[in-house]
């Protein structure tokens, strides 16, 4: 069996995930477009530089190599003429299977999501972030895909049929990475006094980044001794060795369910918070779910009491790292694809 | 639910604002799409509401028109390269026949001392020849040069018929498309369309996304005097057209929906006047000295005020000559922006009454009141240069009735129907100077007891003509486009 992964390398996912697909014996690989600042690893980038010249290098391979492929993974809503979508018929008629996994703005209904849940990044963001082929991802995706997958369960209602496949991350990678870039704090960590928060945020409106900003400052004017690390706009080695450096980690304080960044911390073995939604936390997430949850109003709260038992971090932190072993290794999210490409009809 | 406004503004109207805000507090997420310059940002928060502007350079031109574009560019390039090329060889040609005739005219030269009679007959002929063939050369030179821009010409012409051909057929305009794209990106549950020259948009919106569409009339658009009669005849067109497509029609005042309904045969579109909500600091009843502070007005001086925009159509040239004929303590302020000030400022100076009219640069909307506030009367010149100008219901109105302002007015009939309706200041018909004078001489005379003789009124009346009144309307048409 054959693989496509891509063309979007939505937090390297694509490229990790056709990693985790050909360790488990499946001929999968990735060819993506340039992910930026971030970098992220993909066997294969398109080379060309502009949109349109993008386009084109990717219908030119799927003329030369659609008929050697079995399977077509895309992200993001992106297929291989990109947003426009128009390839996925033709693939269906070839008799390809096709998938799409579905990673927030590419599928989630603003108008929806702001009429029903108080706490959203939607009604915040300004420019909106909604992709503009949402709707017809979705109709194309609906009527033609084999399988679809979301990588948060906020997600599952915004396309009947879809199935939670969470973030994979490569731990046999990623303990290589987080060795070397803990190995690399080591000295300035016995120095430090001061704790380190740290916050990835790829958008800053759809994280909350200024809730946790004046939080912060409002920790900083009771005498806390913190400090907040906004980790963005560097590639992702660097990002990790920031991480390293910190104590704590707050992902996203609007969106109601973790992302990327949250398993990556919890990877590293630092404690996490994240707004979770409740409905979310009942239904989709288990019980002992290592994540502390906050709001934009109690954020402030919620880490100045993470603070105050600062001696619980080793052991949120021990529990993150056995969640992620279980829930987000690569090789559980690779098992769970392959299982669902040999069997989606 | 999500209400998108689409306005041509760049300097966004306060009743946009106001409804906004008012839907806004009704739990509705406002967008709106306004027109903008390329060197303003494309997105910002105005108070609650989220507004994108779009530069009038974005414009998205359809498939066939880029095409048109591109075959235009192509074929003259290709046209040029022809016309250079043919140029050159001609040149080429030509040079090399004049070469030829110099060598023999030399070679002749060179036998001419043995045959020399011979020889001068044969150079001459020569000479003719190369003549002859150098004036035949510069005519092939200058058809083809003219073959060239007849092609260059012509397939201009045929592109830009082409052209027009194409927009025939296609709805809408470049720019308006790339707003319509918008307004379907935002997916709206209602479209609030702001005047006329967006309507096309808010119709095309509405058909694609199957939404209901409120129509905001800020004026009898078709009437404006600025418009040429084609322009007229096209938008009364384009607004009868349209007009059945909304599902609300709103404009500001009585008379103007009276005169819409008549034309366009619908029912009366509802009147939400232009009112204002006048900050909750603002309070008319402390006085305020700012405009004698800053212009040094003395404290017994009268203080007439204009605000808002100097435009050479609003009858402010017979406004500042007026001046030299009513008493002399009296002072005209001319509040506002525009590059007519220089004018006024000039007639002001021709009169000798420069002492007596001031000009003062606009205000901040939100510091507005309390500069009017701080005047004795307040003036309203327009005359009724259309039938949009002849109902029209300045915002200035209900700005000077917030500030308890007595009022001059042009006898307009929205003006007459509120200033003379409810007692709030002098009516009369503005033409001449003479006819300004004796209106602010009437403002003013102390035997009628003064701008004070209204105040009492405006005081008890001017609740009736704040926004709140106007945003039950609002929300009630709401209520009935959403349900």
């Amino acid at each position: 069996m054959r693989v496509f992964h891509g063309p979007i390398n939505v937090a390297g996912i694509a490229g990790l995930l056709a990693r985790a697909e050909r360790n488990a014996g499946i001929d999968s690989f990735s060819y993506c477009l340039p992910s930026g600042s971030y970098r992220y690893f993909s066997d294969f980038s398109v080379k060309a530089n502009t949109p349109k010249k993008m386009e084109l290098e990717l219908v030119m391979f799927a003329a030369r190599q659609a008929w050697r492929i079995d399977v077509f993974h895309f992200y993001f809503g992106h297929s291989l003429t990109l947003s426009h979508l128009a390839d996925i018929p033709i693939l269906k008629m070839l008799g390809k299977k096709v998938f799409f996994y579905f990673h927030g703005c590419d599928i989630r209904d603003s108008k929806d999501v702001i009429y029903r849940y108080p706490i959203n990044a939607c009604r915040e963001h300004w420019p909106m972030a909604c992709s503009a082929n949402r709707k017809k991802a979705i109709a194309v995706a609906g009527r033609y895909a084999n399988g679809i997958f979301v990588s948060t369960p906020d997600l599952l209602e915004f396309i009947p049929g879809s199935i939670w496949l969470p973030q994979p991350i490569d731990l046999e990678h990623f303990k290589l990475l987080r060795d070397t870039a803990l190995a690399s704090v080591k000295k300035s960590r016995a120095k430090k006094r001061n704790i380190i928060i740290s916050h990835a945020p790829s958008d800053r409106m759809i994280k909350g980044t200024h809730y946790l900003e004046q939080a912060v400052q409002k920790l900083v004017r009771k005498g806390y001794p913190v400090k907040l690390q906004l980790v963005e706009k560097m590639s992702y080695e660097e990002a990790l060795v920031c991480y390293a450096k910190s104590d704590i980690a707050v992902d996203q304080l609007l969106i109601g369910s973790y992302g990327m960044f949250a398993v990556e911390m919890m990877a590293m073995g630092k404690p996490v918070i994240c707004y979770l939604r409740d409905d979310l936390v009942k239904q989709h997430f288990p019980a002992d779910l290592p994540i502390i949850s906050a709001t934009p109003e109690n954020i402030a709260d919620v880490l100045e009491d993470a603070i105050e038992h600062k001696t619980d971090w080793p052991d949120i932190g021990e529990q993150g790292i056995r969640y992620v072993e279980q829930v987000h290794d690569s090789r559980v999210i690779a098992a769970k694809t392959i299982e669902h490409y040999y069997s989606a009809r | 639910m999500r209400i998108v406004m689409v306005t041509p503004d760049i300097q966004i109207d306060r009743r946009i604002l106001h409804e906004a805000e008012d839907l806004f507090a009704e739990g509705h997420e406002l967008i709106l799409l306004a027109s903008g310059l390329s060197n303003q940002p494309s997105y910002q928060w105005v108070g609650n509401v989220k507004m994108e502007r779009l530069a009038t350079d974005q414009a998205r031109y359809s498939r066939s028109e880029n095409l048109m574009f591109s075959i235009q560019g192509r074929l003259i390039i290709v046209i040029n390269r022809l016309s250079t090329f043919a140029q050159r060889l001609i040149c080429g040609v030509a040079g090399l026949f004049n070469k030829l005739a110099l060598f023999m005219q030399r070679l002749v030269g060179g036998v001419a001392t043995i045959i020399n009679k011979v020889m001068t007959w044969i150079q001459r002929l020569v000479g003719g020849v190369a003549t002859i063939i150098n004036k035949v050369m510069t005519w092939i030179a200058r058809a083809t040069q003219r073959g060239f821009t007849f092609l260059a010409v012509l397939v201009n012409r045929t592109t830009g018929l082409s052209l027009r051909i194409i927009r025939k057929f296609t709805p809408l305009p470049a720019y308006e498309r790339a707003l319509l794209d918008r307004l379907v990106y935002y997916d709206p549950d209602i479209i609030h369309v702001h005047d006329l020259p967006v309507l096309r948009v808010g119709v095309a919106g509405k058909q694609k996304l199957r939404v209901p569409l409120i129509y905001d009339a800020h004026e009898f658009y078709p009437e404006i005097h600025s418009l040429t009669s084609k322009q007229s005849k096209n938008y009364h067109r384009l607004e009868r057209r349209l007009l059945p497509q909304c599902n609300h029609v709103i404009t500001v005042n009585g008379f103007i929906a009276e005169e819409m309904a008549r034309q366009y045969k619908i029912p009366v579109p509802t009147v939400i006047w232009n009112a204002i909500l006048p900050p909750s600091s603002f309070d008319p009843g402390k006085k305020s000295n700012r405009i004698r502070k800053e212009l040094h007005i003395r404290a017994d001086r009268k203080i007439l005020l204009y605000q808002g925009w100097f435009s050479p159509d609003r009858g402010l040239g017979n406004l500042v000559s007026a001046m030299s004929q009513v008493p002399e303590d009296i002072h005209l302020v001319l509040m506002g922006y525009g590059e007519f000030g220089e004018t006024l400022n000039k007639i002001a100076s021709d009169a000798r009454i420069s002492d007596r009219v001031h000009f003062k640069k606009a205000v901040p909307q939100d510091e507005l009141l309390f500069w009017t506030a701080s005047a004795d009367a307040g003036i309203i010149p327009y005359p009724p240069l259309d039938l949009n100008t002849r109902y029209c219901s300045p915002n200035k109105l209900f700005e000077f009735i917030q500030a308890e302002l007595p009022i001059i007015v042009n006898d307009l009939p929205f003006l007459r129907q509120v200033v003379a309706g409810e007692d709030f200041g002098v009516v009369m018909s503005l033409e001449q100077p003479e006819d300004f004078a004796r209106a602010i001489t009437t403002m003013f005379d102390p035997s009628l007891g003064g701008p004070a003789r209204f105040k009492q009124n405006l005081r008890a009346r001017k609740q009736g003509y704040q926004w709140d009144g106007q945003s039950r309307k609002l929300l009630e048409v709401y209520q009935t486009v959403s349900t």
